[in-house]
């Protein structure tokens, strides 16, 4: 099947259709991979140069934003490989955002001694799986679909955050942070997102997973710096508010 | 009697540069695995994202946030999308974040979308350049407004973002004749909606 030609450049098109068009001209900021990378904890040397060179077009709040964000998680990494280099916590988390490779290929340097694991990879990734798979929002479907958001109503989102924080409240983490994620996948960029994610960095904090807690709650400021949960996110990483 | 022994133990350190992990190593290389993965998707897709958001009625004031967040969600959902569906996962989730935004944006009606303001600083071009295609701009999105969301994704994709049919078709998950039907509903829509505002203006 043949593609007509564009508009914008087709013979048939009048000068008004070409000069609607020819008037989009979006050009996304030279940091944004870079703001992004960091928001995600992945701010690593390439970004971080990268972040440097289009820093002459960066407003100098958003710049210090950025670099503070990036040596937040450079910081977290630091912790993080320390961790790992004991034999303890990295080596045994379970958190619900590891990729469930159940198979893994790669060049290891094994640390001493290596501890039994508590679960193996194959039963980690089928609990992470399970909430998500239930929910209407990703499928293992070649195209993950997400369910039109129009069809949701508020109260629904109500409710189903009032599972996870009741879930909360009754002391079972790993319940309160599937059912946040479920509302996550159910309702992306829903009008609660927030306070799921509080759910999850909650779950974790009470847990006692503070590393996962932290990945989390790091991403939330870096995400939300100016929301209202923001002081209480401070407060669970035990930073002031 | 063979015992049941991890697999690790199955690949003496000294001989085994590569191994296949089972272990608690293997929650290091999923997560090293899964941070490339991510970082990719960043590297590959961010800039096609951006746009589509503009495209998708994302205001300027608000892209950034809205990008970062497809991302975010892309991160809290990586184990299940499909290698090879990236992009089509992002752009799925560009849309729920758009429609979130532009329902947001007609319950605040009295907030600036400053995409105007960045055209009009445009240092290339004289103000009155600047003022013509700040208005083309703002005429543009006021069509794009009227369509409905089907119909905008499919034209934002091919005219504005210049996938082909078959692109799209995957970026949907739609069949390619669904895609096709819907690009030349969408281009008509455009057309009669140019006529209008050409009878309006009573020129060309």
């Amino acid at each position: 099947m043949k593609d007509p030609a564009r508009l914008h450049s087709s013979p048939d098109s009048t000068d008004l259709e070409k000069e609607l068009l020819a008037s989009w001209d979006e050009r996304p900021p030279r940091d944004g991979r870079a703001k992004t990378l960091a928001m995600l904890g992945l701010a690593g040397a390439t970004t971080i140069a990268g972040a440097a060179t289009a820093g002459a077009s960066i407003a100098p709040k958003a710049a210090t934003a950025g670099w503070l964000v990036m040596a937040k998680w450079t910081a977290v990494a630091v912790i993080a490989i320390g961790a790992a280099a004991a034999g303890v916590g990295i080596a045994t988390r379970h958190h619900e955002d590891a990729a469930p490779i159940a198979k893994a290929t790669a060049t290891v340097r094994t640390p001493d001694p290596i501890p039994t694991p508590t679960a193996t990879i194959e039963s980690t990734a089928k609990t992470i799986d399970t909430p998500i798979e239930t929910t209407h929002h990703v499928t293992q479907t070649h195209v993950a679909q997400v369910v039109p958001v129009g069809a949701s109503t508020l109260t629904e989102q109500v409710a189903a955050l009032d599972r996870a924080r009741a879930a909360l409240e009754a002391h079972d983490g790993a319940k309160a942070r599937k059912l946040a994620l479920a509302y996550e996948a159910e309702y992306p960029g829903g009008a609660f997102t927030q306070e799921a994610e509080l759910v999850r960095i909650e779950a974790f904090s009470r847990d006692g997973n503070r590393a996962e807690a932290e990945r989390a709650g790091k991403r939330f400021l870096a995400m939300y710096p100016k929301s209202p949960h923001a002081p209480r996110v401070r407060t669970l990483l035990g930073q002031d508010p | 009697m063979m015992s049941a022994v991890p697999v690790i133990q199955l690949f003496p350190r000294r001989t085994a540069a590569v191994v296949e992990t089972t272990g608690p190593e293997s929650g290091i290389v999923a997560a090293a695995n899964r941070d490339a993965r991510l970082r990719a998707m960043v590297d590959v897709h961010f800039d096609f994202i951006w746009r589509s958001l503009r495209g998708l009625g994302v205001p300027a004031a608000n892209v950034d946030d809205a990008a970062q967040h497809v991302f975010w969600i892309a991160a809290q959902k990586l184990d299940v999308i499909t290698v090879g569906s990236e992009r089509a996962f992002l752009f799925s989730t560009a849309r729920g974040v758009a429609a979130n935004a532009r329902r947001a944006r007609a319950r605040n009606r009295e907030q600036a979308d400053d995409g105007t303001i960045e055209l009009m600083s445009d240092a290339s071009l004289d103000p009155e350049q600047a003022a013509q295609k700040s208005q083309a701009r703002q005429l543009l999105e006021r069509i794009l407004a009227e369509m409905n969301d089907d119909l905008r994704t499919v034209f934002v994709l091919f005219e504005l973002e210049g996938l082909t049919s078959i692109e799209i078709a995957e970026v949907l998950s739609i069949p390619v004749g669904t895609a096709a039907s819907r690009l030349r509903r969408a281009r008509e829509e455009f057309q009669l909606a140019v006529t209008k505002l050409q009878l309006e203006r009573g020129d060309r």
